[in-house]
């Protein structure tokens, strides 16, 4: 389990108000000291290194645009994180309506794992190790946004399920069964295809 | 006895899918956020979003497919109550808000899955199979 260290355990107070004018001047401050956490966040979910950068760009830029509204409950990299969860979710589910339809002409982005070519005897470690991942990888993008987001905010951030109940806007007994089955998914992926635990490339 | 929740190995799903660690913002793209940022802060303009392009022009695109097969004369024939078919600027201009709103989209989409055609092409009858099925609670 990944440890995610809090902003008050880096040295930045919790709950401290901040006034608007205040907070434009702490506002580059905060852009340094979470845009790693975030960027990692936002990958995670999104499985994509570019649309995590352009997602991590319009999170400060649309924070920047609500900074009037913040008055510092809570951490603001909880803030932060919160408007780029929203971000990236609502990004997924744009792009979920956008692989279903049907355009005239254009090409439908659903990849069905099955037709996938089985490499049974990859040449070495390595590319076994990419097979995986990519595997898996497409296992995940298939599953429901909200699922994609749960599960790589628990078993890739370490993120309690109070905080991902927050995060996705469910109850807290609802991100437990979305994680729980999406992580099932990928078990039973692990599992059938007698995957090491030890695999690490 | 462990919690049911809690038996996935999440050791295991990191080392397969970050095997070479945790992602990590490389200086490029710091440096290109700060920028932004900065441009952002100083100038207070309205930014460019560069993901909402492609969402817009898919959406206009898909807009046009839905109109198209009227404005051919071709059908289809509207055989009861459901989806107003808009022109793409409009329903360009209703995503965009939307999304600057952080509206979700589960709450407006589900009035599309309403509808019924009844489109003679393979496309069309495709879509309408699409729409038929479509599930927003998967969204």
């Amino acid at each position: 389990m990944v440890k995610v260290a809090s902003m008050a355990e880096r040295g930045w107070p919790a709950d401290t108000p901040v006034d608007g004018e205040e907070a434009r001047r702490l506002f580059p401050h905060w852009v340094r000291q979470s845009r790693g956490s975030i960027y990692a966040t936002l990958v995670r979910i999104l499985r994509d290194e570019n649309e995590a950068e352009d997602l991590l760009q319009e999170t400060y830029l649309r924070a920047l645009d609500r900074l009037d509204s913040y008055r510092g409950e809570g951490e603001p990299e909880a803030w932060l994180r919160r408007i780029a969860v929203r971000l990236a979710l609502n990004h997924l589910r744009a792009s979920r309506v956008r692989r279903w339809l049907p355009l005239p002409g254009g090409s439908r982005e659903a990849v069905d794992p099955a037709a996938l070519p089985d490499h049974a005897a990859p040449p070495d470690e390595t590319a076994a190790g990419g097979e995986r991942r990519r595997r898996l990888e497409i296992l995940l993008r298939e599953q429901p946004p909200r699922a994609r987001v749960a599960f790589a905010l628990r078993h890739l951030e370490g993120r309690s399920y109070a905080e991902i109940a927050s995060l996705i806007g469910s109850a807290e007994a609802t991100a437990r069964s979305i994680v729980f089955r999406t992580a099932s998914r990928l078990e039973r992926e692990i599992h059938q295809r007698g995957w090491s635990d030890e695999a690490t490339d | 006895m462990k919690r049911r929740t809690e038996e996935h190995d999440s050791a295991r799903f990191q080392r397969l899918l970050e095997p070479e660690g945790p992602p990590r913002l490389d200086d490029r793209a710091a440096a290109e956020l700060d920028r932004r940022v900065r441009e952002a802060m100083a100038a207070r303009a309205p930014r460019p979003r560069r993901w909402v392009r492609p969402v817009l022009a898919v959406a206009a695109a898909a807009a046009l497919f839905l109109t198209l097969p009227h404005l051919a004369g071709r059908g289809p024939e509207r055989t009861g109550p459901g989806l107003e078919l808009v022109d793409e600027e409009t329903f360009a201009a209703a995503l965009e808000q939307w999304l600057d709103e952080d509206v979700d989209l589960t709450e407006v989409l589900p009035d599309v899955r309403q509808d019924t055609f009844e489109w003679n092409d393979e496309q069309s009858d495709y879509l309408r199979d699409g729409l038929a099925a479509f599930d927003a609670d998967q969204l």
